[in-house]
C-alpha cells in the first residue's frame, strides 16, 4: 500500500497535473469561443480575436485558465453585448416564435370534418415519405455522378499510360542490347589485357636474359666472341619491353573504361525497370478506373430511373390539404 | 504612438450609458492616464471588474463616443502574440468622464462613501 501510495504521489499526480496545465489554454479558448457565439455572427470573429489576444498576453498556462475563469461571466455579458450589437433579445425571439405559431394556427382551414382531416394527415405523411425517398434518391444520384466524374478523370490518363509503358519497354530492350554489347566489349578488353600482360612478361624475361650476356663470351655456334651482338640484342629487347608496357597500360585503361560503361548501363537499367514497373501499376489502375466508369454509369442510370419514378409518384399524390375531400370514404 | 482614425459619427458623447458604480470605476481607471491606450484586461484589473461587466461597458462607452479603440500597432511575429485591442478616452470622453465623476462624487451620500480611486474635490486621493 505504501508503495502504491508512493507511485501515486510520484508518478500519477505529477502526470495528472502536467496534463491539466496542458489543457488549461484549450479550456480558456473554449470558454472564449463559447462567449463569442452569443454575439451576432458579423461581430463574432472580431470579439473572439480581441479576447484571444488578451488571453495570449497572459503568462503561463494555468494563469490563462484563471484569466478565463475570472472572465467567466463574459458568457452572460456577451448576451448583453449581443443586444447592444443588434441581435434580438431572448424575449424578442420567444415573442416572434409565439407570433409565428399563432399565425400558423389561425391559418388552418376551419369547418373540415374529422375524417377529412385524418385523410389529409395520412396523405401528408405519405407525401412526406415520398419526399424523403426522393431526396435520398437524389442524394444517391449525386453520389453516382461524383463517382462517375472521378472514374472518368482516372480513366482519361489510361491512353497516355499505355504509351508510357510501351516506351519504357522499348527503352529497356534497347538498353539490354547495349548492355550485352558492353559485356562483349568488356570480355574483348579483358582478353586483350591478358595478352598484353603475357607479352610484357615475355619481354621482361627476354630483357633480363639479354642483360646477362657478356660481349667477350664465345658464341655457342661459332665459338667467336659475341662482340656488339649482346648490345644490339639488349636494345631490341628494351624497345620490345617498352612497347609491351605501353600496350599493357592501354589495355588496362580500355578494360577499366569498359567496366565503368557496363556499370553505368546496369544502373540505368535498374532505374528503367523501376519506371516500367510503375507504368504497369498505373496502367492496371487505369484499367480498373475504366471498369469503374462503366459501373458508375450504370448506377447513374438506375438512380435516374428511381428519381424519375419517385417524382412521378409524388406528382400523382392527391392534394393533402384538409379542405380537399378524400376520393372515397376510408381510403388513405 | 498609437494613432486612432477619426470617426465623425462618434465625435460627441451621445446617449451615455446609465451611471453605475462599474461605469465610474472604469472611468476612474481610464482617467488615471487619459492619453494612454489600455487593453481590456488592464482596464479590468485597474477597475477590479471581470469580463462579464467590463466588455459590455466598454462597448457601450465606445458606442456613446466616450472611448475609441484600435488594434495595437505591433508586428505579431515580433512580439510573439496577437495584436490587442486598445481603448482610449476621446477628447469629449475625457471631459464627460471628469464631469460625470465629479457629479457622482458630489451626489453620493456620506454613508455610501466615495468612488474608489477618484480624488475627493479639494482633498487627498483614495
Amino acid at each position: 500500500v505504501r508503495l502504491l501510495g508512493w507511485v501515486f504521489a510520484a508518478v500519477v499526480v505529477p502526470l495528472a497535473l502536467s496534463e491539466f496545465t496542458d489543457l488549461c489554454p484549450w479550456i480558456a479558448k473554449g470558454l472564449i469561443c463559447r462567449a463569442a457565439r452569443r454575439l451576432p455572427e458579423q461581430e463574432r470573429s472580431h470579439w473572439e480575436q480581441v479576447w484571444l489576444a488578451e488571453l495570449a498576453s497572459e503568462p503561463g498556462r494555468l494563469w490563462k485558465l484563471l484569466w478565463a475563469l475570472w472572465h467567466l461571466p463574459l458568457l452572460w455579458g456577451a448576451g448583453e453585448m449581443g443586444r447592444l450589437l443588434g441581435s434580438p433579445s431572448a424575449s424578442h425571439r420567444i415573442r416572434a416564435r409565439l407570433r409565428a405559431a399563432w399565425q400558423k394556427l389561425r391559418s388552418r382551414p376551419k369547418g373540415t370534418s374529422p375524417e377529412a382531416q385524418e385523410w389529409a394527415r395520412e396523405q401528408a405523411a405519405a407525401r412526406a415519405n415520398l419526399v424523403t425517398a426522393l431526396e435520398e434518391a437524389l442524394g444517391r444520384q449525386r453520389t453516382s455522378e461524383r463517382a462517375l466524374r472521378l472514374a472518368e478523370a482516372d480513366a482519361r490518363g489510361a491512353a497516355g499510360l499505355v504509351a508510357a509503358r510501351v516506351k519504357a519497354e522499348q527503352a529497356l530492350t534497347e538498353l539490354d542490347e547495349r548492355l550485352a554489347d558492353a559485356r562483349e566489349h568488356h570480355a574483348e578488353r579483358s582478353e586483350a589485357a591478358g595478352a598484353a600482360a603475357n607479352r610484357l612478361q615475355a619481354a621482361t624475361e627476354a630483357a633480363e636474359v639479354a642483360a646477362d650476356l657478356d660481349p667477350d663470351a664465345p658464341c655457342p655456334t661459332c665459338c667467336q666472341p659475341l662482340g656488339e651482338a649482346p648490345a644490339e640484342q639488349r636494345r631490341r629487347h628494351a624497345d620490345e619491353l617498352a612497347a609491351a608496357m605501353a600496350a599493357h597500360a592501354a589495355a588496362v585503361v580500355a578494360r577499366q573504361e569498359a567496366v565503368a560503361t557496363g556499370k553505368a548501363l546496369a544502373r540505368r537499367r535498374t532505374e528503367l525497370a523501376r519506371l516500367l514497373e510503375q507504368a504497369r501499376a498505373a496502367e492496371t489502375r487505369a484499367a480498373k478506373a475504366t471498369a469503374l466508369v462503366e459501373a458508375a454509369g450504370a448506377a447513374l442510370e438506375l438512380n435516374a430511373a428511381e428519381v424519375s419514378a419517385r417524382r412521378q409518384a409524388l406528382d400523382q399524390m392527391p392534394d393533402p390539404t384538409p379542405a380537399s375531400t378524400p376520393p372515397t370514404s376510408g381510403s388513405s | 504612438m498609437i494613432r486612432f482614425k477619426p470617426s465623425p459619427s462618434r465625435r460627441e458623447v451621445n446617449d451615455p450609458p446609465r451611471i453605475t458604480m462599474n461605469l465610474l470605476k472604469v472611468l476612474v481607471a481610464l482617467l488615471a492616464d487619459p492619453t494612454t491606450s489600455h487593453y481590456g484586461t488592464e482596464i479590468g484589473k485597474a477597475a477590479r471588474l471581470s469580463g462579464g461587466s467590463l466588455y459590455p461597458l466598454l462597448l457601450r462607452l465606445e458606442q456613446a463616443g466616450v472611448l475609441e479603440s484600435d488594434w495595437e500597432q505591433v508586428d505579431p511575429s515580433e512580439v510573439g502574440r496577437p495584436r490587442r485591442r486598445l481603448y482610449r478616452l476621446t477628447g469629449e470622453g475625457a471631459e464627460y468622464a471628469r464631469r460625470t465623476l465629479q457629479e457622482a462624487q458630489q451626489s453620493l451620500t456620506p454613508s455610501f462613501g466615495r468612488i474608489p480611486g477618484f480624488p475627493v474635490p479639494g482633498g487627498a486621493s483614495a
